[in-house]
C-alpha cells in the first residue's frame, strides 16, 4: 500500500514522514548514512578511492601526465576535475556526453579544490617553466541514491591523499625530462568535507516553527521532491569554504 | 624459453612471469549484488582485471532508437573502460571503436544465452564499466554480466562463461595477462556455454598454424569450464547468504 502511494503522490508521501520527524528509511531528519571509504584500490591509477555512502558508490581515479606550465603562471600545476555519471547508476541516467548536472558538478568540484586550499598548487610544478603535473581527477557514479556532492568530495580527497608521484628533473644542457622510479605522496594541507541538505517547503508544519526543513544527506527519491538544495563545504577548524545552494525559494 | 626485450615469458621451470603454471587460472574474486539501484550487479577480479557489471530490467522500451521486437527482447549492452583504468589515460572512454566492438560483441553473446522469447517488447540493458584493465577484459565483464544477469533473476540457458588462451613455444597457455599478449604471441579469446560445451562467441588475434588450433581451442574451453565451477560456487554461496537472513532454512 504504501509502494504504491510512493508511486503515485513522492511528494505527499515525504512530507507525510517528514511532518512524524523520520524519513522513509527511518533516519531521523539530521541523521546522515554511514560512509565507508577505501583508498589506493585501483592499482593503475596513481591515486585513488571508493566511497559508499548508503548505496551512493563512487570511486575516484587521479592520473597524473607532465605538461608545460602556463607563462602567466610558470610555476603551478593544473587539477582538472570531472565527474562522470555512468547509465549504471540510476535508470534514469541516460547514455551520451556530460549533462548539465554532470558539468555543475565538476565545476563545483574545482571550485572547492582551490577555495579550500587543500592542496599548494606550486608543489606540483617540479621545475618552474619547464615541466608541470596535471592532475586528471575522475569521479565515475556507479550507484546514485542521493548526496553525490557528499560523496565526490570525499573520494576526491582520500585519492589525492593516496596519490603518489615521482621526482622530476630536468636537464637545461640536454633538454631532457627524467623521472624517477620512486614516487612519494604528495602534501595534502587540509581535508574539505562537504555536508548536503534538501530543503522543504512546508506550508503548515507541526515540528518546527520555521518555514524551511532541513533535510540531511538525502537520498536520490528525496532530492528528486526537494525544493532546494544546499551544501556546505566545512575544513578542520570549523571554516566554510565553499557553500552551493540551489533551487526554487531563497532561503 | 622465448626472450622479449628482457622477459621470460615462460621459464626453463615452465612457469609464466607471474609465476602460473600454463594450464593455471588468475585468481578470481567475485561479488553479487554490490549496488542499491541496478536490479542486477556483481563485481569480478580476475588476476589485476576489475570489471563492474550492472543489469536493468526487463523494462519496457526507453530508447528510441532501438525498435521494439514482438518475438524477442531487445538485449542493449554498453561497454565502457574508466578512464583510469589503463596505464595512459584514456581520452575516450566510450563511444571510440573498441567499446563499440565490444559493446556488440557482448551484445551478441547475451543474445544467445538470456532465453529472449519470454520477454517479448521489452528490454535488458547490461552496462559493464572495467576500473582497472590487465588483459581479458572482454572475458572478465562477460563473467560479471553473467552473474548480474544471475542476481537480477533474468532466465538464462546456461551460464556463459568466456576465458583466453595463447600459444608460446608449443605450450598453449590459459588466461593471459596484457604484458603476455602485448610482448607474446596469438590471443583467443574464447565465450562458450560451459555444461553443453557450445561456443558462443569466438576470436583470435595474430596468426598460429591450423593444426594448433584444436590444443589451444581446448585449453579454452577447459578455462571456461573452470570458470564456470568458480562462478556457481560464488552463485549458491550469494543466494544462501541472502536466504538465510530472510530466514530461508526455517520453515
Amino acid at each position: 500500500m504504501s509502494l504504491e502511494f510512493q508511486a503515485l503522490l513522492p511528494e505527499e508521501y515525504l512530507i507525510k514522514h517528514i511532518e512524524t520527524g523520520t524519513r522513509p528509511d527511518g533516519r531521523k531528519l539530521t541523521d546522515r548514512r554511514p560512509v565507508s571509504i577505501a583508498g589506493d584500490n585501483i592499482k593503475s591509477a596513481d591515486g585513488s578511492a571508493i566511497v559508499k555512502q548508503g548505496n551512493t558508490t563512487v570511486i575516484c581515479g587521479i592520473k597524473a601526465e607532465l605538461a608545460k606550465p602556463t607563462t602567466e603562471q610558470p610555476d603551478q600545476g593544473f587539477i582538472v576535475p570531472n565527474i562522470i555519471l555512468t547509465p549504471m547508476c540510476h535508470p534514469n541516467i541516460k547514455l551520451g556526453p556530460p549533462s548539465a548536472t554532470a558539468q555543475e558538478l565538476s565545476t563545483f568540484l574545482k571550485d572547492v579544490v582551490h577555495a579550500s586550499g587543500c592542496l599548494n598548487l606550486t608543489d606540483l610544478c617540479p621545475v618552474p617553466n619547464r615541466v608541470a603535473w596535471v592532475l586528471y581527477i575522475d569521479v565515475v557514479c556507479l550507484d546514485h541514491d542521493g548526496n553525490l556532492r557528499d560523496a565526490a568530495i570525499a573520494a576526491l580527497i582520500a585519492a589525492l591523499n593516496s596519490l603518489r608521484l615521482p621526482q622530476v628533473t630536468f636537464d637545461e644542457e640536454l633538454e631532457q625530462i627524467s623521472v624517477s622510479k620512486s614516487k612519494s605522496k604528495l602534501k595534502i594541507l587540509c581535508n574539505p568535507v562537504c555536508c548536503s541538505y534538501s530543503v522543504f517547503h512546508l506550508e503548515s508544519s507541526e515540528i518546527t516553527s520555521e518555514e524551511n526543513t532541513l533535510l540531511a544527506d538525502p537520498t536520490y527519491a528525496e532530492e528528486e521532491v526537494a525544493n532546494s538544495e544546499i551544501s556546505f563545504v566545512i575544513l578542520e577548524k570549523g571554516e566554510i569554504c565553499v557553500t552551493h545552494q540551489t533551487g526554487d525559494r531563497p532561503i | 624459453v622465448l626472450r622479449m626485450a628482457g622477459y621470460e615469458l615462460l621459464s626453463d621451470q615452465g612457469l609464466r612471469l607471474d609465476g602460473r603454471k600454463p594450464d593455471e587460472l588468475r585468481q578470481i574474486k567475485t561479488r553479487l549484488g554490490v549496488f542499491g539501484q541496478a536490479d542486477g550487479s556483481a563485481y569480478i577480479e580476475q588476476g589485476n582485471t576489475k570489471v563492474l557489471a550492472a543489469v536493468y530490467g526487463p523494462h519496457d522500451m526507453r530508447e528510441s532508437r532501438l525498435r521494439p521486437n514482438a518475438e524477442k527482447v531487445v538485449v542493449n549492452c554498453q561497454y565502457s573502460m574508466a578512464v583510469f583504468s589503463t596505464g595512459e589515460r584514456k581520452r575516450r572512454p566510450r563511444g571510440d571503436k573498441k567499446s563499440l566492438e565490444m559493446s556488440q560483441h557482448l551484445k551478441q553473446t547475451f543474445e544467445a544465452t538470456i532465453k529472449t522469447e519470454l520477454y517479448p517488447r521489452s528490454q535488458i540493458d547490461i552496462f559493464v564499466e572495467v576500473l582497472q584493465a590487465d588483459g581479458g577484459n572482454y572475458c572478465a565483464c562477460v563473467n560479471a554480466a553473467t552473474l548480474a544477469l544471475v542476481d537480477a533473476g533474468i532466465p538464462l540457458k546456461d551460464y556463459v562463461t568466456a576465458c583466453t588462451a595463447s600459444l608460446m613455444l608449443g605450450t598453449p597457455l590459459v588466461d593471459i595477462s596484457n604484458l603476455e599478449a602485448t610482448t607474446g604471441g596469438p590471443e583467443l579469446t574464447l565465450a562458450a556455454h560451459p555444461r553443453s560445451g557450445q561456443i558462443v562467441l569466438m576470436e583470435m588475434s595474430h596468426r598460429f598454424h591450423i593444426d594448433h588450433l584444436p590444443e589451444v581451442l581446448d585449453v579454452a574451453l577447459e578455462g571456461c569450464k573452470n570458470i564456470y565451477t568458480i562462478l556457481d560456487k560464488a552463485v549458491r554461496r550469494h543466494v544462501s547468504n541472502r536466504g538465510a537472513s530472510i530466514g530461508w532454512d526455517k520453515e
